[in-house]
């Protein structure tokens, strides 16, 4: 008798978890809202200067995490590559970045935002310049 | 007829709170209780349980590579036993808990006080004679949420919230226990499950059902009884809800383990002890991605 209470018990817990409610809102990448605060397209930053990023990532639904670039155009080389993970259909980016060298840079900061784990992602650049 | 034998040993098994997190291996269960001697007596006791997990994965940008990190979760809990009557016993524990993240380049760490819990449980005693005993105990509880819990803390951002002490959530617990004797040896079969709440953050944990068989020996040595034993567990969990107001459903989390545990508990006088390491044997966790590398728990206990 009691084995069966013990077996009972463990079938009705199974039965509760034979499924559970999900969003269906579909992934969809035109919905992604990237806006950049900071910096602006076309500021010229100096040395000594630091470059304040901030950047605002909104979407319908729950978004994964984003990554930041920061891109000599002239090279390709990737002077910044940050990848955050985070769970909400708001995401404020906060970031600094201190230019150096002596040579003059056209730079590409990207902010790709990813709403699930197949890589449905949206991005949006902006484009600043550092005269040493 | 309602009796109880000198050496009627039982088995119980209490979840405590459960905490996960999207593929990062942050999941802590429940640490088991034990088999327990003369079952009328009042105990308090220090139990350690230490577990790790490690995790692959995929990036969800191009050209990077698959990310790779381990989780260690030691939980040290003051926990105890008052029994009220012949009939019924309530449990309760306290527990410290420290978490560790580490990837290829960087360690976080968080500890504090956890989630306090406590089971109240019913003795319902079967009929036997003195080779051949059988209990079962029913029992209910809830874990409360006053273990430190963030939500502005950067671990809860970057979508770890199962790092923290505290859960931020009240959750509810059922459990029934089986234990049979014959002579010296015996069986129990346990399970419980946890139904688990939103936390303010709209954080849910998956519900949660843990499940184990054990099989024991007791002989005496000197002035000690002995009790090898060994046996399976099952832990089963649901989806963690990343936000539960809006069903967003976490499917990188959930899954199950199956642990293989071997170990031994010590008695003399008043003063017991155990020490139990659980293998994986089979397991499906994070959308396979978090695998489960083992656990040890001990526990000294004193009676009165």
């Amino acid at each position: 008798m009691q084995q069966r209470i013990v077996f009972g018990l463990l079938m009705v817990s199974l039965g509760f978890g034979a499924c559970q409610k999900n969003n269906s809102t579909v992934p969809d990448a035109a919905k992604i809202a990237i806006t950049f605060a900071a910096p602006l397209p076309s500021t010229t930053y100096h040395m000594g200067d630091t470059v304040h990023i901030a950047a605002t990532i909104t979407y319908a639904g729950q978004m994964h995490g984003f990554e930041l670039k920061l891109q000599d155009s002239a090279t390709g080389n990737i002077l910044m590559d940050e990848v955050k993970h985070a769970h909400s259909n708001k995401l404020d980016v906060q970031a600094t970045w201190v230019p150096v060298g002596n040579v003059e840079q056209v730079l590409q900061l990207s902010l790709i935002a990813t709403v699930d784990h197949q890589g449905i992602s949206a991005e949006k650049s902006v484009t600043f310049h550092y005269h040493p | 007829m309602f009796r109880f034998s000198v050496f009627l040993l039982v088995a119980l098994a209490t979840t405590w709170a459960a905490t996960a997190c999207e593929v990062c291996g942050s999941v802590g269960s429940g640490q088991p209780l034990g088999i327990l001697p003369q079952v009328q007596q009042h105990f308090v006791g220090v139990g350690y349980q230490h577990s790790r997990f490690a995790t692959t994965a995929p990036s969800l940008y191009q050209g990077r590579p698959d990310e790779h990190f381990n989780d260690y979760y030691t939980t040290t809990q003051l926990w105890g036993r008052y029994v009220i009557s012949q009939r019924w016993q309530l449990f309760g524990a306290i527990p410290y808990q420290h978490s560790r993240h580490t990837t290829a380049s960087a360690s976080t760490t968080q500890a504090g006080v956890g989630d306090v819990s406590a089971v109240l449980y019913r003795v319902v005693a079967g009929k036997g004679n003195a080779a051949y005993q059988q209990v079962l105990l029913v029992g209910g509880g809830l874990k409360m949420p006053t273990g430190r819990h963030d939500p502005a803390l950067a671990v809860e951002q970057a979508g770890m919230p199962g790092m923290q002490p505290g859960t931020g959530s009240w959750d509810f617990m059922a459990s029934a226990n089986y234990t049979v004797r014959y002579k010296n040896t015996g069986a129990n079969i346990d399970a419980a499950y946890t139904l688990t709440t939103p936390n303010a953050q709209q954080v849910k944990y998956g519900n949660r059902l843990t499940a184990s068989t054990l099989f024991f020996y007791s002989f005496p040595i000197a002035k000690w009884q002995l009790l090898p034993q060994a046996g399976m567990r099952v832990e089963y969990a649901l989806h963690d809800y990343d936000n539960y107001s809006r069903k967003w459903l976490n499917e990188q989390t959930g899954g199950y383990m199956g642990y293989a545990a071997v170990g031994i508990q010590a008695y003399r006088g008043k003063i017991g002890c155990r020490l139990v390491g659980q293998l994986p044997v089979a397991q499906y966790y994070g959308a396979g991605r978090i695998e489960a590398q083992g656990k040890i728990e001990s526990s000294v206990i004193f009676m009165f």
